[in-house]
């Protein structure tokens, strides 16, 4: 058992602490479980954790100060859980650097998908050819095709591309988005990212209305999936 | 009496008046004497009199005094060195002539005098009664005013016409604090009191609130103005201060009488204003008293029923085991669900209601949280078939992206929650000249009877019953879509189903920096 990998659960209600834990198990993955912020600086200093879940509202103090203090020295993925569904949380949340966000209640299998989802993030490393749907992209050559065409995207659509698909399986802020293809002058020029999504999806979905790969996380951001 | 009319003409005319007056005057004289020359033959010179008094009273009609006094002793010179003998010489050979003259400058002087003060009369009252038509109008204004800010631009509006002031007014608010009414945008700059002594004016107002009396003293900012302090007294009781500096040149007390009237106008509307908020207030405060209690009526049977099954499902599955159990177990998960998203709709009625709904607008995309809100609701579609028709050219439209997605997740839930399953449920996006109109239609049976008593809560059709869910869904898109400036509406389709339908506003979207268009091989 003890090859396992670890998860660090930071959750100051015990039932849902154990809950989460059981779930965990068919990953598979063993809980390191925390009440307090200062509680999981205690264990993550004597365990080596793969994957932080955080409770947002803690005893001593607003998880989103936990997040900014990981990241200061490690990208290991965070999965925020939380009852609050104001969006507002939430990107703050995700500018702090937390990677993904589920709002209680959640089903088990949600959890689950996204748990694997990060894990499989954290273990990859960068892939000169990405395939997903009809669409191949050759990062090498710098080409996107479809059903075996080529197809012309503009260089803002190829960076918006090339962005989501490295943060894939995360959720993106616009503000992240804007900032790494607009650059920082247009972090709050969101319609910017509605057309190029729009035209992304267009060109790569095959319903452009009911996207599969290009998700929207209304309010937030967005999340690439293959 | 002054006006500030004739005023203004004597303080930016000043240097006219007189002299053309004058010069029409002297002209006057030269030509009548002119004229006259021939008719002395016939006419006695003691008539020819006449005939500069006329000229007189024409200067003194036409201009002020003074030009009126010149043309007279003017005329009696003119009369002497012309007509009275020895002509051409100012020597008097009658001495009957000197009475003559008297007579002739001292009726002159008179009817100079007379007729100028005719003149000013007729000048002062038509001035009055454009000053007294600008205070209807301005009676009138202030009697359809809907707010506070629109009371002080057209109090302002009048202030700069009627004596080239500025005026604001400090008015006493709900906390008993004086409050400067907030002035028009872009006029910060244009106040009247900033500047005057930091305590002292807090002060003034205070001691001309407290006592009643007007106040008045020198603006200290503008050396040519006066400050003027009038208490607003409404009828029920001070509703605050009206300030006022203008040039202490218009200020006449006509002026001041008038400003006394203006401030009763001004707090009459202030306090009809104050009790128009006090009305809505209240009304606002019954029908949330009321949603309050139907809310309450209906939760403690739309909670308590539910949460009677799950005890009883919990119960059971005590002594159930193997297929009975998951069966069980299946239908708890169920009911939990439902709670929970009866839950949901409850916090979110409760913060619509709460406020003001404060909607996040950008720019989006309607594809987009089309595409969202089904993604959203996953399996809950997954029997029906589904049809989204979206125009081609859709343009962005400015809404609140999280609010409308919840508009449509709950009417892509009513239609299929009430349509047969596989029925089909159509998305329709259709561009209006000034929205944009999406529409949920579902195929099925129709709705009975009022479909607007839908969006009322907790109202549910009575054949519907047994199909769970709590009838605050279409509440929740009607606040929604209302806060948005959109109008939700519902209705039968001719081939059975129903239809749900919400308009958003549509503007002109922002400009984009065009991209050349590169391909990136």
């Amino acid at each position: 058992m003890n090859e396992l990998p670890l998860a660090l659960v930071l959750e100051d209600e015990p039932q849902i602490r154990r809950l989460l834990c059981d779930a965990l198990q068919s990953v598979p993955l063993r809980c390191v479980e925390a009440g307090s912020m200062a509680q999981a600086r205690d264990r993550l200093a004597e365990a080596c954790p793969q994957l932080v879940l955080l409770d947002l509202g803690l005893p001593d103090g607003d998880g989103k100060r936990f997040i900014g203090e990981l990241r200061a020295w490690t990208q290991l993925p965070v999965l925020v859980l939380s009852a609050r569904s104001q969006e507002r949380d939430k990107i703050e949340a995700l500018d702090a650097g937390a990677d993904d966000y589920l709002i209680k209640p959640f089903s088990k299998g949600e959890l689950l998908a996204r748990v694997r989802a990060l894990l499989r993030r954290g273990g990859r490393d960068e892939q000169p050819l990405v395939r997903f749907g009809e669409v191949e992209i050759d990062f090498a050559r710098r080409r996107v095709s479809r059903l075996g065409q080529t197809l012309h995207l503009t260089p803002i659509e190829y960076r918006l591309l090339c962005a989501m698909v490295a943060g894939q399986g995360k959720v993106l802020t616009h503000r992240q988005l804007l900032r790494e293809v607009w650059g920082p002058a247009f972090s709050d020029s969101a319609h910017y990212l509605r057309i190029y999504v729009g035209h992304l999806r267009h060109k790569l979905e095959i319903d452009p209305a009911r996207p599969r790969h290009f998700i929207t996380e209304t309010g937030t951001g967005y999340r690439f999936v293959i | 009496m002054e006006h500030p009319e004739s005023l203004l003409r004597a303080v930016s005319h000043g240097w006219r008046t007189p002299f053309t007056g004058y010069a029409v005057a002297t002209l006057g004289v030269g030509l009548l004497t002119a004229l006259s020359q021939p008719l002395r033959q016939w006419v006695e010179p003691t008539n020819l009199v006449m005939l500069y008094l006329l000229l007189v009273v024409g200067v003194a009609l036409r201009y002020s005094r003074g030009p009126a006094a010149w043309s007279a002793v003017l005329g009696v010179l003119a009369f002497d060195y012309f007509h009275v003998p020895p002509r051409l010489s100012f020597a008097v050979g009658d001495v009957q002539y000197l009475l003559t003259f008297a007579v002739m400058l001292l009726v002159g002087l008179v009817l100079a005098e007379m007729m100028a003060r005719l003149r000013q009369r007729a000048e002062e009252a038509a001035a009055g009664e454009r000053s007294t038509s600008r205070q209807y109008a301005l009676a009138r204004e202030l009697a359809g005013a809907i707010d506070m800010s629109q009371v002080q631009r057209l109090l302002a509006a009048f202030m700069h016409e009627e004596v080239g002031g500025l005026a604001e007014v400090w008015w006493v608010n709900s906390r008993e604090g004086l409050h400067r009414l907030a002035p028009v945008a872009g006029e910060d700059e244009q106040t009247v009191l900033p500047g005057q002594g930091e305590t002292l004016i807090p002060a003034l107002l205070e001691t001309v609130l407290r006592e009643g009396g007007p106040h008045e003293q020198d603006d200290l900012m503008r050396s040519t103005h006066r400050l003027l302090l009038l208490p607003l007294d409404a009828p029920m009781r001070r509703r605050g201060v009206l300030a006022v500096s203008a040039p202490v040149v218009r200020l006449g007390r006509a002026q001041r009488s008038q400003l006394g009237a203006v401030a009763l106008l001004v707090a009459i509307a202030l306090e009809r204003l104050h009790y128009v908020k006090v009305a809505q207030q209240a009304t606002l405060d019954m029908e949330r008293e009321r949603l309050r209690s139907t809310i309450l009526s209906a939760l403690s049977h739309d909670i308590r029923t539910p949460l009677t099954i799950m005890v009883g499902q919990a119960d059971a599955l005590l002594d159930a085991d193997g297929e009975h159990a998951r069966t069980l177990v299946l239908a708890l998960r169920e009911q939990t669900m439902r709670m929970s998203e009866l839950v949901n709709n409850l916090l979110d009625m409760a913060r619509l209601q709460s406020s003001q709904v404060a909607l996040r607008r950008d720019w989006q995309s309607l594809e987009e949280i089309v595409g969202a809100a089904i993604a959203h609701l996953g399996e809950r579609l997954a029997r029906h078939t589904l049809e989204v028709v979206l125009p081609e050219d859709l343009p962005l439209v400015e809404f609140d992206a999280v609010l409308i997605e919840r508009v449509l997740c709950n009417l892509l839930e009513n239609a299929a929650k009430f349509s047969p399953e596989d029925g089909l449920i159509r998305i329709v996006a259709e561009l209006q000249t000034h929205a944009v109109r999406i529409a949920v239609e579902n195929s099925g049976v129709n709705l009975p009877g009022n479909a607007e008593r839908f969006f009322e809560p907790f109202v549910r059709g009575d054949d519907v019953a047994t199909v769970p869910g709590l009838g605050l869904g279409l509440s929740i898109c009607k606040i929604i879509v209302e806060a948005h400036g959109g109008v939700l509406s519902a209705g039968n389709r001719s081939e059975g189903g129903a239809w749900f339908a919400f308009t958003l506003p549509r503007t002109p979207p922002p400009q984009l920096e065009t991209e050349e268009s590169v391909t990136n091989e």
